[in-house]
């Protein structure tokens, strides 16, 4: 199975209607051509944003194929040297990379509508405190490259919002740090793409 | 048709009267708590729950590892019940390792703590919490094998424990959940970081989780849940069938932590560390809260719930 499962009728709404409308019952409505290309146009977007996501993985899985596998029993220090030999091999692999590569221009709006509509109303209120628990100082910034902070523990992501998000192979992952969301290569501990300000306000 | 029995109150007195008069023994105490420095071995002399013979024996612990004098003084009370009560394994319901996860604080908020049990080949399964990294998925004393969710039967009784990764639910997560609770055994035990169900005033209910995991659970024939998140002990009354656990001051502590107005609690604690004492035999359920005096501050009995027809 693709690991991009898009639910597309609430990635559609929640580009289309204000936060907190509902959302299927809009995206049933869109009956119309226009938002036939809509729906197009972000099937695009999620397609431009897989491929880019593939071609990490391949590049990853090139680059990394020196580091022997870390057994499923590990100690601490063994553990921590092991992402660090992965984000040497894969930096150096992507040196110049920059924000936005993976998460497109066009795929941003998408996912931004997305948490906006799922993070609104009062549930979202309660996801979104959930995501913010852990407090991040407002000057550290998450940076493509660079190790994701040892001192911030991994935020919380909520179902609805895994759900509705396109999905990613086992290798990535979605996190939050202060408003930006992360695409966290998880045995690198390594920052591969920010989206800035994908949380409301 | 689902079925539920708690006695507690019963137990309860029964057991803080047979405490009582049987005084703080702690003598022994003291030699068992090896590392736990400190801490008040005054663990009851008397052995809570049936303890029968064949049953399935185990402890569960949340919220514990900050390398504090109070988690080394509950730990002091695992390790001293369990001269008389031979818990075989513990599972964990998250946040194991608060702040630093070098090799220096898993010895000094983990290993040196629990060095009674670890030394007496308690086996330990923990799950994640939001303070935990991913690395302590391959930390060989919590026996997870690289996993973050993962299940394993237990050593008796007919019994699967399921570890869920609360603080990163994705779809295919959830995917292999359904595949695990349409198994056969007689009780499915999840037990994971964020409750579904929960008076805390600081986190509360999960109400995402329990829209996804309800229907699953409901729809299996889960009894019981596990979990922490918030730092106190909470048994709710029976949701739909099914008890949960909030077990979430094994070194946290939150003091009023518990909004009482929620309806939802059979018996709360937010005064004291706590860890359970599980026993399951056949189709019971048995269950101490115990603080770090050793006082049972909760206990009863529940039936298991048979699988919808």
């Amino acid at each position: 199975m693709s690991p991009f499962r898009l639910s597309v009728a609430s990635i559609v709404a929640a580009m289309l209607v204000p936060a907190g409308a509902p959302v299927i019952g809009v995206a049933a409505d869109q009956g119309t051509s226009g938002a036939t290309s809509e729906r197009q146009a972000q099937d695009a977007a999620f397609a431009e944003f897989k491929k880019e996501v593939d071609g990490y993985i391949a590049l990853r899985r090139k680059v990394t194929t020196s580091v022997p596998a870390l057994p499923a029993q590990a100690p601490p220090d063994a553990v921590r040297a092991h992402e660090v030999a992965l984000q040497n091999l894969i930096v150096g692999a992507r040196p110049v990379a920059k924000e936005g590569e993976v998460f497109v221009s066009r795929v941003r709006p998408l996912l931004r509508g997305i948490c906006r509509q799922i993070l609104s109303g009062p549930e979202g209120r309660e996801r979104l405190a959930q995501i913010r628990e852990e407090p991040v100082q407002p000057t550290l910034r998450a940076r493509v490259n660079e190790r994701y902070p040892d001192q911030v523990p991994l935020s919380a992501v909520p179902y609805p919002l895994l759900k509705a998000f396109p999905r990613l192979p086992d290798e990535l992952e979605y996190r939050f740090l202060g408003n930006d969301l992360v695409l966290l290569d998880i045995h690198a501990r390594l920052i591969v793409d920010v989206m800035r300000d994908a949380l409301p306000r | 048709m689902l079925t539920s029995r708690l006695r507690s109150v019963a137990v309860l007195m029964t057991a803080w009267a047979i405490w009582l008069s049987a005084g703080s023994a702690a003598g022994p105490a003291t030699a068992q708590t090896g590392a736990a420095q400190g801490a008040k071995p005054a663990a009851p002399s008397v052995v809570p729950l049936p303890n029968r013979e064949g049953s399935l024996k185990f402890f569960v612990l949340g919220d514990f590892g900050n390398g504090t004098r109070e988690q080394r003084e509950l730990a002091a009370q695992m390790v001293a019940l369990r001269g008389r009560f031979p818990a075989e394994l513990v599972i964990t319901v998250g946040d194991n390792i608060y702040g630093g996860e070098g090799p220096n604080d898993f010895k000094r908020k983990f290993e040196d703590p629990y060095q009674g049990l670890l030394g007496a080949g308690v086996k330990f399964h923990a799950s994640l919490g939001n303070h935990d990294s991913r690395a302590q998925a391959r930390y060989a004393l919590f026996n997870m094998n690289g996993r973050t969710f993962y299940s394993f039967k237990a050593p008796k009784q007919d019994v699967k424990l399921i570890a869920i990764e609360s603080d990163y639910p994705t779809p295919k997560q959830m995917e292999w959940l359904q595949g695990e609770l349409s198994g056969g055994e007689d009780w499915m035990i999840p037990y994971f970081h964020h409750p579904p169900y929960s008076s805390g005033k600081r986190h509360g209910s999960d109400r995402d989780l329990r829209q996804v995991l309800e229907p699953m659970f409901l729809k299996s024939n889960v009894t019981v849940v596990f979990t922490g998140h918030d730092h106190f002990y909470e048994r709710t009354k029976p949701q739909k069938g099914i008890t949960y656990f909030v077990a979430g001051s094994g070194g946290q502590l939150r003091r009023g932590g518990i909004n009482r107005r929620t309806g939802l609690t059979a018996v709360g604690n937010d005064t004291d560390r706590v860890f359970m004492a599980v026993e399951v035999d056949k189709d019971e359920l048995f269950f101490n809260a115990i603080n770090q005096t050793g006082a049972i501050i909760d206990s009863g009995v529940i039936e298991r719930r048979r699988r919808d027809r």
